[in-house]
């Protein structure tokens, strides 16, 4: 069977990748993206570690909870940036610096 | 080597490289399809760990759901003025080094705890999976759907609503 140190490692890389998007990508999309990587590190442990036990299923169940979350979180954030996108004309967050009316 | 492992380092390649896509592509499109191999790949993982139902759902809700809605995204925010945007990175040295670092010290500290763990798999994971989602978990199931509806129709009126 597949060695679950190497799915461990793997799911290191995704959430590396994850951080390192939100931390540099001077976009929206980009942000949100690297959020729904950070989620999918999460859920390949939960599915990996809940290999061990054969008849408990919290990892398995927990994991369909994350799918629906993250589901939830883009609708939202899709929407939000597209609202931005329209009042502001950019969707770049650092140019996005204030609440009211663009001057 | 059994045949499991070939294709989990097979799919690993294909998460390695949409990864490797999303982390320095400057063109946003690319960036997506990055991240779809990321989540094929991922479903492909899942249905080796013997999770169908999970990879069955990731391939649906994940690569054929919210890729849809980032390429939506994409569509409606990509251009300004008729210029294709390119996507610009600031930090990417602290990035690296911050990121590098998370995946050191995951690997060095915390990996070895997992070193003796072996996956047993478990056999008929689909029926159980089902039964355990609509007996135990039936209460945080019917509440999860709920908060989708409330979260699809509060995306619906977010990015209809305009300012008159």
């Amino acid at each position: 069977m597949i060695a679950t140190h190497h799915i461990f490692i793997l799911s290191a890389l995704l959430l590396s990748v994850g951080v390192f998007m939100l931390l540099t990508k001077r976009n929206a999309i980009l942000i949100l993206m690297g959020l729904e990587l950070i989620l999918n590190a999460a859920n390949l442990n939960l599915i990996a570690f809940n290999q061990r036990y054969a008849d408990a299923l919290a990892g398995e169940a927990m994991a369909v909870f994350v799918i629906v979350l993250a589901v939830c979180e883009a609708a939202v954030g899709v929407a939000i940036i597209l609202q931005a996108y329209r009042h502001y004309a950019t969707a770049v967050p650092d140019q996005i610096s204030e609440l009211k009316d663009p001057a | 080597m059994s045949a499991a492992d070939y294709f989990f380092y097979g799919w690993c390649l294909v998460m390695v490289a949409g990864l490797w896509a999303m982390a320095v592509s400057k063109k946003l499109i690319h960036a997506a399809l990055g991240l779809l191999s990321c989540l094929v790949a991922l479903a492909g993982i899942y249905a080796l760990l013997s999770a169908e139902l999970l990879a069955v759902i990731q391939l649906m809700v994940y690569a054929g759901g919210v890729l849809v809605l980032i390429l939506f995204g994409i569509m409606l925010t990509g251009r300004l003025s008729d210029k294709p945007m390119r996507i610009e990175s600031r930090n990417v040295a602290v990035g690296s080094v911050i990121a590098a670092g998370l995946f050191i010290t995951l690997i060095v500290f915390v990996g070895p705890a997992f070193l003796s763990v072996t996956s047993t798999g478990s056999p008929g994971s689909l029926r159980t999976l089902s039964l355990a989602l609509f007996s135990e978990y039936t209460l945080a199931f019917e509440l999860a759907g709920v908060l989708l509806l409330i979260s699809l129709i509060a995306g619906a009126v977010i990015a209809s609503s305009r300012q008159s």
